[in-house]
């Protein structure tokens, strides 16, 4: 692979304190012009790779390349890099011109060229006229803007996110997150943004990297994630799955799952399947359809349950049903729309069409 | 008021004053029914009064006694009879127009600039000492730092002092090293002396008074200051050392009070050869026996602190 084509490349990266392995020898390659997402609940090795992309702390093992460019030759402020913390980081003692001028002064940057540049990233991060306030005065989403004009106000070209809308209340959020999509867009930066948030990184990324206990458990777009899910903790962290484990076995051409409840699921075909393969099925929730006791779904894959519970979340209705033999809780998500008729205790009938329903290899529990 | 009375129902239901009971419970009961009396529930806001008046006290009879210095240095003395004359400005005009004027003034000035160097000095050292103790992620490495800062307080002044005079002294450490190089070199009686010995003591200080305002800095800050392309040097200069603001200028104000008014250490290590006003002072009080122009030197030694100290206050506020 060309390396102008790669902005950012780990290589067998591992990161330890003490008897802790937050990074486990990852191998990423993040290319010219993408917004990737490192994406993993807390303690998964995220931060710590974003702080090793962003030299703030040292790779215990493997290497770390920039533009094609070793981290390890060059000092960090060197580096052209830019970086939003979670706490934003932005300086309490200085006005919001000092915050923004700080970067530039390190770069020896001429006074008036300063001014002149504060005033267009104030314009780009549409925070016009702010330059004298002090930041303690701003909003929580004045100082976001602040701190992402301040690490883009010399035009890095990557920029890093260590979960900076993490504090922030919903509707701030994904006006933020709306903001950085439009940054991305128009200043032509390669973004890594940092998140535990699912609805996020689906949302924002090109590409996302899932992370799991210091390991990259998948990289690919948010689509792929989501439809194939390749461990089962991408499929659980994703969205909402059932999962139910078994054995892979041939019926004539249909190829069959026999869960280890004695159920038999139909699955879609693949070649990549073999007779007697260990694996884990994947069925979102609102992949489920649901009908009365006595409907026929027209689906391979259908069962009778009841009603445990149902849940009303607003532009979707939740269920969750028994189904006898295959699990006593299975998660169904549905249109809240008309689909208020199944009450707690109802009999059902649930079913979902197999191309709907990944599998994966069971070797994942790492 | 609710206590108490709960108190008093006991006593009165379940031990009604039989003879056998306990003298102190007795006592107790007499206080309690006393108290009642005061009606001390309405009184509750004198409480927290009552608990500062120790302190009150203590500090009362501190005014007290300036107050008392300030008295006998407005008097005049008459050595001979050994007893206080009437108001008179006479050991001003002697302190600093007499003829010994040169002395207290060269003293006076020899403490204020000893003083400052030696706050300067300390606080430098301390910066780095205490940004390394906040910042460290070790444990056991903040824990020997904090135990190695605290020893020196352990022992008194004078034991250190005394083991500085032991190493610089000229038959000391010091001279034993420096005689391969070819010259022995002794620092004591000079002012080099009194420089180290108060830095020795002083700069522990200073460190433990910039901890807590050096805690409260985030260590976000300088990462993203570095992360912009902020160099050690400057991120030090911009933002370590402004946000340590308030930290510093507590430890200028302690430090330079305590250096002030130092006695120990240019009486051991200067040798009496270059006596601070404390030391002159003692002089005064104790082999000239003349109370009252030593009341007028402290007098003068108390208003140098104050005004240093209202300094640094007033160019401490102004800019934050």
């Amino acid at each position: 692979m060309a390396f102008d084509q790669v902005t950012v490349q780990l290589a067998d990266t591992s990161k330890i304190y003490g008897d802790v392995t937050a990074v486990n020898s990852c191998n990423l390659r993040i290319n010219k012009g993408e917004l990737f997402t490192l994406l993993g609940p807390s303690g998964s090795g995220k931060t710590t790779i974003l702080r090793m992309v962003a030299g703030l702390i040292e790779p215990s093992s493997g290497r770390i390349f920039i533009n094609g460019v070793d981290l390890q030759e060059t000092q960090v402020h060197e580096r052209d890099i830019g970086l939003v913390f979670q706490s934003l980081a932005l300086f309490p003692h200085m006005s919001v011109f000092g915050n923004l001028a700080f970067p530039l002064q390190m770069r020896r940057v001429g006074r008036k060229e300063i001014a002149r540049k504060i005033k267009e990233i104030l314009d780009v991060v549409r925070l016009p006229n702010v330059e004298d306030r002090n930041v303690k005065e701003l909003s929580g989403g004045q100082q976001q803007r602040v701190a992402l004009a301040r690490a883009l106000i010399y035009r890095p070209s990557l920029l890093l996110l260590d979960e900076p809308l993490g504090a922030l209340d919903r509707r701030l959020r994904e006006e933020m997150q709306i903001e950085i999509v439009r940054l991305h867009q128009e200043l032509d930066v390669t973004i890594v943004n940092v998140t535990h948030d699912q609805r996020e990184a689906l949302m924002l990324s090109d590409r996302i990297g899932v992370m799991n206990k210091g390991h990259i458990e998948q990289v690919g777009s948010s689509f792929e994630l989501y439809r194939n899910p390749e461990t089962r903790f991408v499929a659980e962290f994703l969205g909402d799955a059932n999962i139910f484990d078994g054995i892979a076995t041939f019926d004539g051409n249909q190829v069959v799952m026999a869960t280890n409840t004695g159920k038999r699921l139909m699955l879609s075909n693949h070649s990549d399947l073999s007779e007697g393969m260990q694996i884990g099925l994947a069925v979102r929730a609102e992949c489920i359809r649901l009908g009365g006791p006595t409907d026929d779904l027209g689906c391979l894959n259908q069962f009778r349950g009841s009603v445990s519970l149902r849940s009303f979340e607003g532009s979707a209705m939740y269920y969750e049903i028994i189904v006898p033999g295959l699990t006593d809780r299975l998660k169904v998500s549905q249109f809240s729309l008309g689909n208020d008729r199944f009450e707690r205790g109802d009999s059902v009938t649930v079913g979902w069409d197999e191309v709907n329903a990944p599998w994966m290899p069971l070797l994942t529990e790492r | 008021m609710d206590a108490v009375a709960y108190g008093t129902v006991e006593l009165d239901a379940g031990m009604k004053p039989k003879t056998d009971v306990q003298l102190s419970f007795r006592i107790l009961d007499v206080i309690i029914r006393v108290t009642r009396g005061l009606k001390l529930g309405k009184k509750a806001y004198l409480f927290p009064y009552i608990l500062v008046l120790p302190a009150f006290l203590l500090i009362g009879i501190l005014a007290l006694g300036i107050l008392l210095m300030l008295w006998r240095g407005f008097h005049s003395f008459s050595p001979g009879e050994n007893s206080e004359g009437g108001l008179s400005f006479d050991h001003y005009r002697e302190l600093f127009f007499g003829y010994g004027s040169s002395f207290y003034l060269k003293t006076l000035g020899r403490t204020i600039l000893v003083s400052i160097v030696v706050t300067l000095t300390s606080i430098m050292c301390a910066l780095p000492v205490a940004y390394t103790i906040t910042s460290t992620q070790n444990r056991r490495t903040r824990r020997f730092a904090l135990i190695m800062l605290l020893v020196p307080f352990m022992m008194g002044e004078s034991v250190r002092t005394i083991g500085w005079f032991l190493i610089l002294g000229n038959n000391g450490a010091l001279s034993w090293v420096t005689s391969f190089f070819g010259r022995e070199i002794g620092l004591l009686g000079s002012i080099i002396a009194i420089w180290v010995g108060m830095l020795q003591v002083m700069f522990p200080i200073a460190t433990l008074v910039l901890l807590p305002a050096m805690t409260k800095i985030d260590r976000d800050l300088e990462r993203a200051a570095r992360s912009m392309g902020g160099k050690s040097t400057q991120v030090w200069l911009r933002i370590i050392l402004p946000l340590s603001r308030p930290g510093i200028l507590s430890a200028l104000l302690v430090v330079l009070t305590l250096s002030m008014t130092e006695f120990a250490i240019p009486r051991i290590l200067g040798q009496g050869k270059h006596p601070f006003v404390a030391n002159t002072i003692q002089q005064i009080y104790f082999e000239r026996g003349n109370v009252n122009f030593g009341s007028a030197l402290s007098t003068v030694l108390l208003l140098a602190v104050v005004v240093m100290v209202l300094t640094i206050g007033y160019f401490g506020k102004s800019r934050v």
